[in-house]
């Protein structure tokens, strides 16, 4: 009776850090990113839900790239789309970003590794509220990489991010 | 004309390219142009106004149910959603994508309005309860009049870029029309460049053409050459060979061209001199080769070979050209025999025959051996060829030829060195029997009758033979002495052969001599006649004298007529001989009737040599008629040899003579060739029997002593007289008294002599006769009577 307790209680332990996962805490703040689909993490019920530090944990860097849609070239700061695909444990080929605006397009992940796309949070050291397109907008580096400046990639350049679900 | 019409053809393609280039470079930009105007206007602007209206809605919506339907909506959806609309804002005036509706509306201006309004209505909604009265409808009001003005800055982009696009679709038609025509323009630069290339190509075909032309032309020309004419490259291929030169040197070039010529090249012999012009580029002077073909007979050719150099000046392959001169060569060489040899008996001619003799001398000068010459000369060629003609004759010649050269060795010489003439070199000779032997070998040869045209001649050789050193050293010294030795073989009547001797020359030469004097002998008193009396047997009296020439030469002294009268009869001397014996005996019968004498008939011995060469007749009657002397004292004495020849002729000239009574005899009667039925023919009257029959009468041959009588009877049967010459004794003058001879004549009455010396013959009637001579008849001897 004692060992039947014991185990179970083991077992409670165990599933406990199942349920939380390698490193994938659970947000704390209110979620910004909601991942679902092919992942290997996840923190509530078969998605991935990301807060602003969860997110800031992934790795902040810098870009600054000037935009088709702002004059000029702005500071962006925010986590590279590849870390999140890595972090997350991405497996699939297609995301399909959705934003508030109730905007959807499928991006292919291998575009998304390759343009070297960013996930911005904020613009010249302000957050990105969601009348600045933010909190969550997917930039790429255009200035670096002018070629990528193309009309029919702009869709890709998904502002007001809500959530991404892997397939 | 034609550098026009390349001009104008450059012209016409320069300003075709450059049309063709100014389209490209116009069509471009152009499209750039229309690019950027597209780019202007893209359906993201639209998109962009569309979701700033739409959001609009939506917000607008969300405010009417927060505050209408209590609670529906959370107010953070719609603070969300006012942010959500506010963010669609800027999109339309900044960002590349704002360009089209910046530039087509006044979005510009409207929109930071709007941003504005947005601005001082922000506290409010944040503020806004559920059931907000008057806010409500102040929020409302404002974003209400959002919607006209975002619907403004939407007609405005559509309207704009409706003219737009329908000028950009003008533009596109434009461009499209621009476009066909710098098409049209680039289709005809190519087109000319089509043309240009089609004319180019029949350029270059025409040249190929006259290329090929002329190729051919040369190749046929390099074929029809009768020259042998090869290539052959730097490494000894054959690359060339002609038509000739294949077949003259049995060379297949299809199998054998471009490959070595083990076989087939065609001057083998001359090959290495290939290697020598391909390294120093020179030309050798042309070489003479004997080629000889395994089946055909060896031909000579003249073959010259040149170095080909390229344009850099390296020799890239040696021709060769070969010309046949296998005939000419034959031609040469039978030019050269022609020249030294007789062309109908191919012996040595004169001129190979003096070469020949010379060398001979020389080797046996060296040899100290002799060397003999022997001429020969056919006896009776002149007869076969009057008789049978110039073909026999020219049979006989290569007949007699053959004869001759079956009796020598084959390095004796026989040379023809012309008409009937041949000569025989003979060397190393051991003594002069040796060439006697020859001599009687060769003549011997020619004692059996040659089949001349199928009748049997007989003809017999003289020779004439002299030999070195014995009778000269020197080529012209032993043929004049050959020739001296064969007229002395001539001489003694052909048929035989002679040596020469020193006697021979001198003989000749005082023939020579004997002419040359003899042909002023008359006008420098040198001739004299002599007159033989003939007597008459039946009365003893002086019957005629016979008129015989003297000649008293200077150095010589008295030369008889037998050895000057030959001579004469040899040239036109004896014509005058003979007109200055007639002329001078009849003058010397006027002189003695002159003078009161009552001379008998003088006697003239005429030559056939004088009836051969003028009218004799005409001759003598014109003497006659000059000097005055009656023709029946007149006796003309010819030989039985004039009997023979051109017996018309001579008939009618004897026929003439008789005819005035002049007396013909014929001379030395039984040594000729005559036939007795010219006794018939021709007009004689006296026959005068030669002195060897008288003579063999006191030899008491008996069969001469029969002939002299058959002589006598048939002469007066045929009622001629008979006159005996050379009487010298007195049992020939008793015997032909016997024999009823008529006249005698001879030592035995008296030799010839001068007119003075005749004054007993013909002022005293008797015949003045040696006492010792006629002993008996002296009582006999009776006056003579004028009577004959």
């Amino acid at each position: 009776m004692r060992y039947v307790l014991l185990l179970s209680a083991l077992a409670l332990f165990a599933s406990v850090p199942a349920s939380t996962d390698a490193g994938m805490p659970q947000p704390t703040d209110e979620t910004l990113l909601t991942v679902t689909g092919k992942i290997r993490e996840t923190n509530a019920e078969g998605r991935l839900e990301f807060d602003r530090s969860l997110l800031m944990q992934l790795g902040l860097s810098k870009l600054t790239p000037s935009t088709p849609w702002t004059d000029g070239e702005r500071a962006f700061m925010g986590v590279p789309f590849a870390s999140l695909l890595d972090a997350i444990g991405a497996t699939g080929t297609i995301v399909r970003a959705v934003a508030a605006n109730d905007y959807v397009v499928d991006i292919p992940i291998s575009n998304l590794r390759e343009a070297n796309a960013f996930l911005a949070m904020s613009m010249d050291g302000t957050q990105l509220r969601l009348r600045d397109k933010g909190p969550l907008w997917i930039i790429y580096p255009w200035s670096q990489r002018p070629e990528l400046n193309r009309i029919e990639l702009h869709g890709y350049a998904v502002w007001q991010l809500q959530s991404l679900h892997i397939e | 004309m034609k550098r026009l019409i390349r001009v104008g053809y450059y012209g016409l393609l320069a300003m075709a390219l450059g049309i063709f280039a100014f389209s490209i470079a116009h069509t471009l930009h152009d499209i750039r142009l229309g690019q950027s105007s597209v780019v202007k206007v893209t359906a993201l602007n639209y998109w962009n106004i569309s979701q700033a209206r739409l959001e609009l809605e939506r917000t607008t919506s969300a405010l009417d149910s927060y505050v209408g339907e209590n609670g529906r909506v959370a107010k953070d959806d719609l603070i969300d959603r006012f942010d959500i609309f506010w963010s669609r804002l800027p999109i339309l005036i900044e960002g590349s994508q704002s360009h089209g509706i910046v530039e087509l509306t006044d979005a510009e201006v409207i929109i930071p309005g709007i941003i504005a309004s947005m601005k001082e209505i922000e506290p409010q909604i944040l503020s806004l309860v559920s059931n907000a009265g008057d806010e409500y409808f102040e929020i409302r009001d404002v974003l209400l009049s959002f919607a006209p003005l975002l619907q403004r800055i939407y007609l405005d982009l559509h309207h704009t870029s409706e003219t737009g696009f329908s000028s950009l679709t003008y533009e596109m038609a434009d461009l499209y029309a621009r476009h066909v025509v710098y098409l049209i323009g680039a289709l005809v630069c190519g087109l000319i460049l089509i043309l240009m290339l089609f004319s180019e190509m029949h350029r270059a075909l025409r040249a190929r053409r006259m290329a090929h032309d002329a190729r051919v032309e040369l190749e046929t020309v390099i074929n029809a050459m009768p020259l042998s004419i090869d290539a052959v490259d730097r490494e000894h291929r054959l690359t060339l060979c002609n038509d000739y030169g294949c077949k003259a040197h049995m060379i297949d070039i299809r199998s054998k061209e471009n490959q070595h010529h083990p076989v087939g090249c065609p001057f083998p012999m001359l090959e290495h001199l290939n290697q020598k012009i391909l390294e120093s580029g020179e030309a050798p002077s042309p070489v003479e080769v004997n080629c000889n073909q395994p089946d055909t007979d060896d031909r000579i050719w003249l073959v010259s070979k040149q170095p080909v150099v390229d344009s850099a000046g390296k020799v890239k392959k040696v021709v060769t050209v070969g010309v046949d001169i296998t005939e000419r060569k034959n031609t040469e060489a039978k030019i050269k025999r022609m020249a030294q040899h007789d062309a109908l008996t191919d012996l040595p001619n004169r001129n190979l025959f003096r070469r020949r003799l010379a060398s001979a001398l020389v080797r046996a000068n060296k040899n100290r051996t002799i060397v003999a010459i022997l001429y020969i000369d056919l006896d009776s060629f002149k007869a076969i060829n009057d008789e049978l003609g110039h073909e026999a004759g020219d049979h006989f010649l290569i007949h007699a030829a053959h004869l001759m050269r079956s009796c020598l060795r084959p390095c004796d010489t026989l040379a023809r060195l012309g008409g009937d003439e041949f000569a025989i070199i003979r060397e190393d000779i051991g003594d002069a029997h040796e060439t006697d032997l020859l001599a009687e070998r060769i003549a011997a040869a020619f004692a059996e009758p040659a089949d001349i045209d199928g009748q049997r001649w007989y003809s017999t050789i003289s020779l004439g033979i002299s030999q070195s050193p014995r009778d000269g050293t020197e080529p012209s010294e032993l043929l004049r002495h050959a020739d001296f030795a064969l007229y002395a073989a001539k001489a003694a009547g052909g048929n035989t052969w002679r040596f020469f001797s020193r006697r021979m020359q001198t003989r000749q030469h005082y023939q020579h001599e004997l002419q040359q004097d003899l042909r002023h002998a008359i006008a420098n008193n040198e001739l004299t006649l002599h007159y033989q009396p003939k007597v008459r047997l039946s009365d003893q009296r002086l019957c005629g004298f016979e008129a015989l020439l003297r000649w008293n030469h200077p150095k010589h002294g008295l030369i008889p007529p037998s050895d000057f009268i030959p001579i004469a009869e040899t040239c036109d001397l004896i014509l005058k001989l003979g007109q200055f014996v007639l002329h001078k005996a009849c003058v010397q019968m006027i002189a003695w009737q002159n003078e009161g004498i009552d001379p008998p008939p003088i006697a003239i011995n005429l030559s056939a040599a004088q009836f051969a060469r003028e009218p004799v007749a005409t001759m003598v009657l014109q003497t006659l008629e000059e000097t005055g002397l009656r023709p029946d004292l007149l006796e003309l004495e010819v030989t039985e040899s004039i009997l023979l020849a051109k017996s018309d002729t001579v008939l009618e000239a004897l026929n003439t003579l008789r005819a005035l009574n002049i007396g013909i005899s014929l001379d030395d009667f039984g040594t000729g060739y005559s036939s007795l039925s010219y006794l018939q023919r021709f007009p004689i009257n006296k026959i005068k029997i030669d002195k060897s029959f008288v003579q063999s009468i006191s030899q008491e041959n008996g069969g001469d002593l029969a002939i002299v009588r058959a002589i006598i009877a048939m002469a007066h049967s045929l009622d001629m007289k008979v006159v005996a010459e050379g009487v010298e004794t007195e049992v020939q003058y008793s015997t032909l008294e016997n024999m009823g001879c008529d006249e005698i004549q001879g030592f035995y009455l008296s030799r010839a002599e001068p007119a003075e010396q005749l004054d007993r013959w013909l002022r005293f009637d008797s015949i003045p006769v040696d006492t010792r001579r006629l002993s008996n008849r002296r009582q006999h001897l009776k006056v003579v009577s004028r009577e004959p």
